[in-house]
C-alpha cells in the first residue's frame, strides 16, 4: 500500500478565512449533545468532515481555486480521517482530475514518487477551496439557506453547469 | 277556515255527541247551509257569522244573549 | 318572493358597492368571524326596517339610535370624505315576484356630513324608497304610503321572527324561560285566536245569561235572604278562588324558577366536568406534540449524519467512478503490453525448446531425471543410451530446465507496483457506486417521511386549538375559571334542591285549596240555580243551558285544536330535526313539547324510551330550537310561509361540529323554496364545502366567501382602512 498510504501521511490545509464562517460555523469537533448540534447549525462533526463535503462540492463542479497568497490552517492528516471508503474515493477522484500517468509514476523514482503525491495534495485543496467558496458565495447571498436542516444536502443538488469551465481557473 | 269547517270544528268536540246533540257521522255531513232546529248550532252559526263583522267580544256576546231571548 | 340580490354601498365595514346575487334553493356566504356575516344580516334589516344590530343593547335599534348613527357609514368612507363635502350609505334589495314576474326594489340612504372643523353632522333619519318593475320591465316609483305594504309583502311581520334570525335570536325565538314562548309561535301557525274568540264569546254570553237567571230567580223566589246568602257566599267563594289562582301562579313561579337555577348549576356543574376532561385531551395533544416533533427532529438530525453514514455526501459522483475507470482501464492496458513483452520473451525460448522436438512447455527436472535413468527419450520413445548425444542433449535439457526456471520467474515489470492500490481504489469504487445510485431515491424517502410528521404536527396543533377554544368557550359562558369554584356550585345545588322541595309543597296545599273551592262554587250554585228553577221562564232556563253548553264545546274545543297544533308542530320539529342530526345520530333522542305548571308549552328533549335526556347538551339545544323555528313555518300548510319567503339566517351551527353545519344547511334546502345562510362553518374548509354542495346538488344557489381586508389587530388600528373583500365561488 505504498501509494495511496504516502498520500494518507499528508495533512491538507485550508484558507484561514474560511476557519470561522464555514468551519467553525457548521461543524462542532467532540461534544456529546447531538440535539444541540443539530439546533445551533453544526452538522458536521469533525472538520475533515465538512473538508470531504467541500471537497467533494469543489470535484463534482469542477471548481478549484488556488491557495496561493492565502494565509491557511491545518489540520489532522488524511490517515485519521473517516470512513476510509470514502476518503479513497476522493483520492480516486483526485487521480481522474489530476494528469498524473498511473503507469509512468510506476516506473519513477521515490522522490518524484512523493512529488507527485505532493501534486495530488494540492489538488485536494484546490478542489475543497473551490468547494468553500461555493459554501461562502451561498452564505453571502442567501444566509437563510443555512438556518434550514437540510441546507448540506440541498447543496448537492447544485447543478455542474453552474461552475464549469468558466471558474476552472487553471 | 271557512265557516263551515269551523262549524264541523265545534261540533265534533265529543260533548256534543255526549250531549245528544248530533252524532259525528252527522256532523261530518253537515252543511252551513242546513237548516237546523238545535239551538246550539243556530247559536253557532250566529256566534261565527257575526265574527265576521268585526264586532267586539261584549258585542258578540250581547247579541248572542238577545238571539235566544226569542 | 325571491330576494334576487342585494347592494350594499359603504355600508358598516363594506367599503364601496358590493354585490350579492341569490337564486331559489340554498344560498351561502361564507366567512370567518370578524369577516362582516352580521353586518350582512344588518343590511337586509337596515333596509326593510330602519334598524341595525346594537351590540350593546342587544336589540336592533332604530337609525336614530346615537350609537346606530354614528357607524352605519363604512370607516374607510368617512376617512376619504374631505371636511365640508358629505358621504353617504345604501343598500338595495331586488325582490322577484315569481308568479308574477314583476320585482320590487327597495332602497335605503343615508347620509353624513363632514363639517369644516372635521367633526360629523349624523342626521337622525334615514331615506327610503322603492321602484315597481313589472314583468315588461317597466319601472315606476312607488309611493311613500304604499312601502309599508310592500315591505309587508315582501316579509309579514308575524313570520318574520321564524325566517330571519341571526345566531343569538335563536335563544330567545325560542326561550326556554320565556313561558309564551310557544303560544306566540303557535299563533303564527294558525288561527288559534279565532278559537280564543269564541271562548271568551261564549263564557261572556253564558255569564250574562246566568247572571240573568240567578236575578230573575231571586226575583221569582220565595226566598230572598236565602238567595241573598248563597248569592253573597258565592261572591266570596268567587273572589277567594281567584286569589287562590293568583297563589297558585305564584308557587308555580318560584318552583319553576327554582328548577331552571338547579339546572343552571347543574349545568355549571357539567361544564366544570367538561372543562376537565377538555383539560386533560388538551394535555394529551401538547404530549403528541412533542412526540411528533422530537422524532422530526431526530429524523433531521439523521439527515447530516446520514451524509457520511449512506454515503449520500456522493449524491451525483457516480461520473468520477467511471473516469476512473477509464483511466484503471488505460493503465492495465499499458501494463498488460509491459507483461506482454515479457511474455514475448518466454515465447521466444519456447520456440527453441520446440526445435529439440520436445514440448514447448519444459518438462519438469524430475521428469527428466526420469528419462536419464530409463535411457531412453520418453517424448519421442527412442533409446538414449548414455554417452549418447540423445543422452547428451537430455542431460543438457536438465541443465536448461533448472535455469530456465529461475529464468522465468518473474521480473518486476515496472519499478513501483502499485497495480494492486489502483485496483482496490477501482473496486472501492465500484461499491460505492451502488450506494450512488441508491441515494436519491433515499433522500427522498426520508424527506417524504419528515414531511408526512410535519403535516401530522399541524393536523394536532389545530386539533389542540379548537379544543383549546372550546375549553374558552364554556369557561366564557359559564364563568367556571378552575375546577375548585365547582365545589361551591355543589353547595348552591344542594340548597336549590331543598327549595324545590319547599315550593312543591306549596303548590300542592295551593291547588288542593282551589279545587275545594271550585267545589264549594259548585255546589253553590247548584243550590241558587235550583231555588230559580220552575219560577223563570222556560225560555230562559233553556238559554242558560245552550250557552253552558256552547262555553263548554268552545272551551273544548279551542284545546282540541291546540293540542292538534301541538302534535303538528312536534311532528314536524322532529322531523327537522332527525335530519339535521343524520350524521349524528348517537345522542339525539326526541323532541316532545310538553305543558308546563302554568300551561305553556316547551320543548323537551327525550330518549327512545320516554325518559328525559339530559338537557345540557347544548348542541341539541340550539338545533332542538331551529327544528321549532323551521316547524313553525313548514307546519303551516294553509299559507305556505317556507314556499313565499326566503329564509335568512345566521345560525349557530359552528360549535357542534361540521355535520350539524350539513344537516341544518340541507334541511334549510329542503324546507325553504330559498335560502341565505350566513354562516362561517364552511370557512377555509373546502372538504366540508364540497360535501355540502354534494349533498344539496340541484338545489345549490350561490355561494359567496367574505373576507376582511385586514386582521382583528390591524382593525384596532386601522380602522379606516378596513373593507370587505367579496368572492363568488358558485
Amino acid at each position: 500500500m505504498e501509494f495511496i498510504k504516502r498520500f494518507e501521511d499528508r495533512a491538507p490545509v485550508y484558507a484561514k478565512m474560511y476557519h470561522e464562517s464555514i468551519i467553525d460555523r457548521f461543524s462542532l469537533v467532540g461534544g456529546r449533545d447531538e440535539d444541540l448540534k443539530q439546533k445551533t447549525g453544526r452538522y458536521f462533526s469533525n472538520i475533515y468532515e465538512i473538508y470531504t463535503y467541500s471537497a467533494l462540492l469543489g470535484i463534482k463542479n469542477n471548481y478549484r481555486i488556488p491557495l496561493e497568497g492565502l494565509i491557511t490552517k491545518d489540520f489532522n492528516k488524511i490517515r485519521y480521517w473517516q470512513p476510509n471508503e470514502l476518503v479513497r474515493f476522493v483520492f480516486m477522484a483526485l487521480l481522474t482530475k489530476s494528469d498524473l500517468n498511473l503507469n509512468l509514476v510506476e516506473e519513477m523514482e521515490e522522490k518524484d514518487v512523493e512529488r507527485e503525491i505532493t501534486k495530488l495534495k494540492n489538488l485536494l485543496e484546490e478542489y475543497t477551496n473551490g468547494g468553500f467558496d461555493i459554501i461562502y458565495s451561498k452564505i453571502k447571498e442567501t444566509p437563510y439557506f443555512f438556518e434550514n436542516e437540510y441546507c448540506f444536502l440541498e447543496l448537492l443538488e447544485l447543478p455542474l453547469n453552474d461552475f464549469g469551465s468558466k471558474k476552472e481557473c487553471f | 277556515m271557512t265557516k263551515e269547517e269551523l262549524l264541523r270544528e265545534f261540533l265534533m268536540d265529543d260533548l256534543v255527541e255526549q250531549k245528544g246533540y248530533m252524532t259525528k257521522d252527522e256532523v261530518a255531513k253537515l252543511k252551513f247551509v242546513d237548516h237546523s232546529e238545535s239551538k246550539l248550532i243556530t247559536t253557532l252559526k250566529v256566534a261565527i257569522l257575526d265574527k265576521e263583522k268585526g264586532d267586539s267580544v261584549d258585542t258578540v256576546a250581547r247579541k248572542l244573549n238577545k238571539f235566544l231571548n226569542q | 318572493m325571491i330576494l334576487k340580490s342585494i347592494t350594499l354601498i359603504n355600508f358598516q365595514c363594506y367599503f364601496g358597492e358590493v354585490t350579492f346575487e341569490f337564486k331559489e334553493g340554498l344560498n351561502l356566504v361564507i366567512g370567518d368571524n370578524g369577516a362582516g356575516k352580521s353586518k350582512l344580516y344588518d343590511a337586509f334589516y337596515w333596509v326593510l326596517y330602519d334598524r341595525v344590530f346594537d351590540s350593546m343593547t342587544r336589540e336592533f335599534q332604530l337609525t336614530a339610535h346615537k350609537d346606530i348613527r354614528k357607524n352605519l357609514v363604512s370607516d374607510k368612507a368617512k376617512a376619504h370624505c374631505a371636511p365640508g363635502e358629505s358621504v353617504k350609505t345604501s343598500v338595495e334589495i331586488v325582490v322577484l315576484n315569481p308568479q308574477k314576474g314583476d320585482e320590487y326594489i327597495l332602497t335605503r340612504t343615508y347620509s353624513v356630513a363632514r363639517t369644516e372643523s372635521g367633526t360629523w353632522r349624523e342626521p337622525t333619519e334615514s331615506v327610503q324608497s322603492a321602484l315597481f318593475k313589472d314583468k315588461y320591465l317597466d319601472a315606476r316609483p312607488v309611493p311613500q304610503v304604499d312601502i309599508e305594504s310592500i315591505r309587508r309583502r315582501i316579509l309579514p311581520d308575524d313570520v318574520k321572527p321564524y325566517m330571519w334570525f341571526q345566531g343569538e335570536q335563536v335563544d330567545s325565538l325560542i326561550d326556554f324561560k320565556r313561558n309564551d314562548t310557544l303560544t306566540r309561535a303557535i299563533n303564527v301557525l294558525s288561527d288559534i285566536s279565532e278559537f280564543d274568540f269564541y271562548e271568551e264569546v261564549s263564557k261572556k254570553a253564558y255569564e250574562t245569561a246566568e247572571k240573568d237567571f240567578l236575578r230573575k230567580g231571586r226575583q221569582m223566589s220565595s226566598n230572598a235572604s236565602k238567595n241573598d246568602e248563597l248569592a253573597s257566599k258565592l261572591e266570596r267563594l268567587r273572589s277567594e278562588l281567584e286569589r287562590l289562582e293568583e297563589e297558585r301562579i305564584l308557587a308555580a313561579n318560584n318552583l319553576t324558577k327554582a328548577r331552571e337555577q338547579k339546572e343552571d348549576l347543574l349545568g355549571k356543574l357539567e361544564d366544570a366536568q367538561r372543562i376537565k376532561d377538555l383539560s386533560s385531551k388538551s394535555s394529551e395533544f401538547k404530549a403528541r406534540l412533542k412526540e411528533t416533533d422530537e422524532r422530526q427532529n431526530k429524523m433531521k438530525a439523521a439527515i447530516n449524519k446520514n451524509l457520511f453514514t449512506r454515503n449520500w455526501i456522493l449524491k451525483g459522483t457516480g461520473f468520477l467512478v467511471d473516469a476512473y475507470a477509464a483511466k484503471y482501464d488505460e493503465y492495465t492496458r499499458t501494463r498488460m503490453k509491459k507483461e506482454a513483452g515479457q511474455e514475448a520473451q518466454k515465447q521466444a525460448m519456447d520456440e527453441i525448446l520446440k526445435s529439440f522436438r520436445l514440448p514447448v512447455d519444459v518438462p519438469e527436472p524430475i521428469f527428466i531425471q526420469q528419462m536419464l535413468e530409463k535411457e531412453r527419450c520418453l517424448v519421442c520413445d527412442r533409446e538414449a543410451q548414455k554417452g549418447t548425444e540423445a543422452y547428451n542433449k537430455i542431460q543438457e535439457l536438465l541443465e536448461r530446465s533448472k535455469s530456465h526456471k529461475q529464468k522465468v520467474k518473474p521480473e518486476p515489470i515496472t519499478k513501483n507496483d502499485f497495480s494492486n492500490e489502483f485496483k482496490s481504489l477501482y473496486q472501492n469504487g465500484l461499491q460505492l457506486q451502488g450506494s450512488i445510485n441508491q441515494v436519491d431515491h433515499e433522500i427522498k424517502i426520508t424527506v417524504g417521511e419528515i414531511l408526512e410528521l410535519e403535516t401530522k404536527y399541524k393536523e394536532i396543533k389545530n386539533e389542540l386549538e379548537i379544543n383549546e377554544k372550546e375549553i374558552m368557550d364554556i369557561v366564557d359562558v359559564s364563568q367556571i375559571s378552575t375546577i375548585e369554584s365547582s365545589i361551591s356550585i355543589v353547595i348552591e345545588f344542594r340548597s336549590h334542591d331543598n327549595a324545590i322541595i319547599q315550593y312543591e309543597k306549596d303548590l300542592q296545599r295551593v291547588e288542593i285549596k282551589k279545587e275545594e273551592r271550585a267545589s264549594e262554587i259548585n255546589t253553590t250554585e247548584e243550590e241558587l240555580r235550583s231555588l230559580a228553577i220552575g219560577k223563570v221562564p222556560k225560555s230562559l232556563e233553556e238559554k242558560v243551558q245552550v250557552l253552558a253548553d256552547f262555553s263548554a264545546i268552545a272551551k273544548s274545543t279551542r284545546a282540541r285544536v291546540f293540542n292538534r297544533l301541538i302534535e303538528k308542530l312536534e311532528e314536524e320539529a322532529n322531523k327537522h330535526y332527525f335530519n339535521m342530526t343524520a350524521e349524528n345520530k348517537s345522542v339525539r333522542g326526541r323532541i316532545k313539547l310538553e305543558k308546563d305548571l302554568l300551561g305553556n308549552y316547551m320543548p323537551k328533549n327525550f330518549d327512545s324510551a320516554g325518559l328525559p335526556l339530559s338537557s345540557i347538551n347544548d348542541s341539541n339545544i340550539i338545533l332542538i330550537k331551529l327544528a321549532v323555528i323551521m316547524a313553525i313555518i313548514s307546519a303551516k300548510r294553509s299559507s305556505p310561509a317556507a314556499q313565499l319567503y326566503p329564509l335568512i339566517s345566521d345560525a349557530p351551527t359552528s360549535k357542534f361540529g361540521d355535520n350539524y353545519a350539513i344537516g341544518f344547511c340541507r334541511t334549510a334546502s329542503e324546507v325553504y323554496s330559498q335560502s341565505i345562510v350566513i354562516s362561517k362553518d364552511f370557512y377555509n374548509n373546502s372538504d366540508l364545502q364540497n360535501r355540502l354542495f354534494d349533498e344539496v346538488g340541484e338545489k345549490l344557489g350561490s355561494v359567496y366567501v367574505i373576507e376582511p381586508s385586514l386582521s382583528a389587530e390591524e382593525q384596532r388600528e386601522h380602522r379606516d382602512e378596513l373593507e370587505v373583500r367579496v368572492t363568488k365561488i358558485k
